[in-house]
């Protein structure tokens, strides 16, 4: 009974005490975003990102999987890969691949490769350009 | 008999928690129904009430900003008007939107003229990005109480300019990879002139077997791509370099603002 | 604390309006939550609150159930009909086919809304629309007359025809270059260094890689432009009725 009390006490307490640190912990949060820009992620995540390692995996499959990985985190640096469109074509591949399958995920991924031209974004109707960036929206469906 | 009383513990805090925030809701939309049926006059006290109300809520993110922006602060009468813009200020700042949070303190500094360092130091760091003339003025007047601020202020604008990008840049177009080296990419830099080796003995061997169209289209590929790619990856680096700096430059910056917080806090007043 | 049991007996339409124009969401729901009401009204204003707040699932919901209230608002209609004139098809599909059937379709501009989203499902050679959207639908229309076997077969012959047959030049241009490259430096590397050389072998899988992807593409692509150009038409038809039919939730 007395550890409850005890408890019941400290927890108490303790939120009071976040509440009263909180106003200046959120004033060096502010202080912080407007100080210094946002560093994104390069990195990729290997395909099998939805799977969770439940599926069964075939040896095509995972070999593709660890060549597009090296592709992505390696190579494309080195060619400074800049994609016409807002998915890359690396990417748009590797999720086509997870959604379609290996054959035709990899068809639909090339295909949109042999698209990726400054031509290729004056054919497309004008809603699939995008507001923000000289890119062409495209999605996986 | 321990686990009944543990069980109604935590079952009361949950009910609190829940019924809590359904009072929350229905008490602002008692706010809403007085600010509707007020007259003009009336309407901006109703207002300020219901900003008071999400202040003692602990709601201080998110729609509280648009709240701030339906009160019309010079119909207040003074008294309200100086901690209410002070309040505005700071919510503002909180939920980022410094242009705002300058605003309110510049009509709030107009009104009281107030010379307390937690003032000036509400100013500083709203004008900090936006209006460098007061920004300085204000530091000047910062210095002049605590020398702590001295110490902020120079690491806050440390130069984080990194030297040689010029010479990086040159290097890299004139030995594909070396800008890489120098900028202390090791890994990318060596495999940027791997490639590009590679590359150029290639082109050579399709040039010596006449294989001219060979040499040609993957020649402007692989060089296009590599050389052009490497060079535009040693500009990329450099910026990441930069970024990291202004990283480390804002975290000791904010590291001194907790400490000079700790001394002149910043805290919301009460209204009423 | 404030207790809300007396004054929200019935539903103020203008206390909502405000609520709505000062964009207050927790407001909004918290009196549709404590309201005394008939169901019908309650799924009317509930219709409102989701319409404006961003979730149009729930929308329909709600607007299923009050269709004889919506009834008695056409301006109210014609709102909501422009907006799902450019939402996911499933959406949009309901609302046109299924809540605003023959009965709720009361006025002239309902029709005329109806009969532009309706032209997606089943589409007319000549139809009478405004002349800004004339351009748009006669592309659509065209894109519905294109056969995927024959782009295929097309750039089976010819490498990127396919695409020529879709009214898209530098794509057909892109496809024939990749493919032809290719292609000749197969040729010439086995010319050169013979079939088995590493190169040849990669300068073939290339080339019959893309080669195929390009037969594929050309079949795949006919749907694809389907689906751009009917995207283009509803998202023209949504921007053309929102100023030409005007229209508010209040």
């Amino acid at each position: 009974m007395r550890s409850i009390v005890l408890l019941f006490v400290l927890f108490q307490t303790s939120v009071l005490f976040s509440q009263k640190n909180d106003l200046s912990t959120q004033l060096i949060e502010t202080f912080l975003h407007t100080s210094s820009e946002p560093q994104t992620n390069q990195k990729r995540s290997l395909m099998f990102s939805k799977s969770q390692g439940k599926e069964r995996v075939g040896v095509v499959k995972t070999g593709f999987a660890g060549l597009m990985y090296l592709y992505q985190n390696i190579f494309s640096e080195q060619i400074s890969a800049a994609c016409m469109y807002e998915i890359s074509c690396s990417e748009y591949t590797k999720r086509q691949i997870e959604d379609k399958g290996l054959i035709l995920g990899s068809i639909k991924g090339f295909h949109q490769l042999m698209h990726c031209t400054h031509g290729a974004i004056e054919e497309v109707p004008p809603f699939m350009k995008s507001n923000y960036s000289a890119k062409i929206k495209n999605s996986v469906d | 008999m321990l686990q009944r009383i543990t069980l109604i513990l935590i079952l009361h805090l949950c009910i609190n928690q829940v019924f809590g925030q359904q009072q929350y809701a229905v008490n602002l939309l008692g706010f809403e129904d007085r600010i509707f049926r007020a007259n003009n006059d009336a309407v901006d006290l109703i207002k300020l009430e219901k900003i008071n109300y999400m202040i003692n809520a602990d709601s201080i993110k998110g729609q509280i900003v648009s709240e701030l922006k339906r009160v019309n602060y010079s119909s207040l009468p003074d008294s309200l008007q100086v901690n209410a813009l002070w309040n505005a200020s700071l919510i503002a700042y909180l939920n980022k939107e410094i242009d705002l949070s300058f605003l309110y303190w510049s009509k709030y500094n107009t009104l009281t003229n107030d010379t307390s360092t937690q003032s000036i130091l509400l100013g500083y760091l709203t004008s900090e990005n936006l209006n460098k003339t007061v920004n300085r003025s204000l530091y000047a007047k910062l210095i002049s109480c605590d020398s702590q601020f001295v110490q902020f202020d120079n690491e806050l604008h440390k130069s984080i300019e990194l030297k040689g990008n010029t010479f990086k840049k040159v290097s890299s177009l004139l030995l594909p990879g070396s800008g890489l080296l120098i900028n202390g990419n090791i890994g990318k830099g060596l495999l940027s002139m791997g490639l590009n080796t590679g590359t150029f003995f290639f082109v050579r061997f399709l040039i010596s077997n006449n294989a001219w169209v060979n040499s040609v289209l993957w020649g402007s590929n692989l060089i296009g791509k590599f050389y052009l790619g490497g060079y535009r990856l040693t500009t990329k680096e450099i910026d990441n370099k930069q970024g990291r700096k202004q990283k480390m430059r804002a975290e000791t910056s904010a590291h001194l603002l907790t400490s000079i917080l700790d001394k002149y806090p910043l805290s919301l007043r009460l209204v009423y | 604390m404030f207790s809300i049991q007396s004054l929200f007996s019935q539903i103020d339409n203008a206390f909502l309006k405000h609520l709505s124009d000062n964009n207050l969401k927790i407001e909004y729901l918290s009196y549709l939550q404590n309201a005394a009401s008939s169901n019908d009204t309650l799924d009317f204003y509930y219709s409102k609150y989701h319409f404006q707040f961003g979730d149009d699932s729930s929308f329909l919901v709600h607007a299923a159930r009050a269709k004889s209230l919506l009834k008695r608002d056409t301006s109210l209609l014609i709102h909501y009909s422009k907006h799902f004139l450019n939402k996911e098809i499933h959406q949009s599909n309901e609302w046109f086919n299924s809540i605003l059937d023959t009965s709720l379709r009361v006025n002239d501009q309902l029709k005329q809304l109806h009969l532009v989203y309706n032209l997606t499902q089943y589409p007319l050679e000549t139809v009478e629309l405004p002349l800004q959207l004339q351009k748009d639908y006669q592309l659509y229309y065209r894109a519905t007359k294109k056969k995927p076997i024959v782009a295929g077969l097309f750039s089976a012959i010819i490498p990127g025809t396919g695409l020529l047959y879709l009214n898209k030049p530098r794509a057909f241009a892109s496809n024939l270059a990749i493919v032809g490259g290719f292609g000749y430096q197969t040729y010439e590397s086995s010319r050169i260094f013979g079939w088995q050389h590493p190169l040849t072998i990669i300068n073939a899988a290339f080339f019959s890689g893309f080669y195929l992807v390009n037969v594929i593409g050309s079949y795949l692509e006919v749907k694809k432009n389907l689906r751009e150009r009917q995207k283009q038409y509803l998202i023209h038809a949504s921007t053309y009725y929102a100023d030409t039919y005007p229209s508010s939730l209040y």
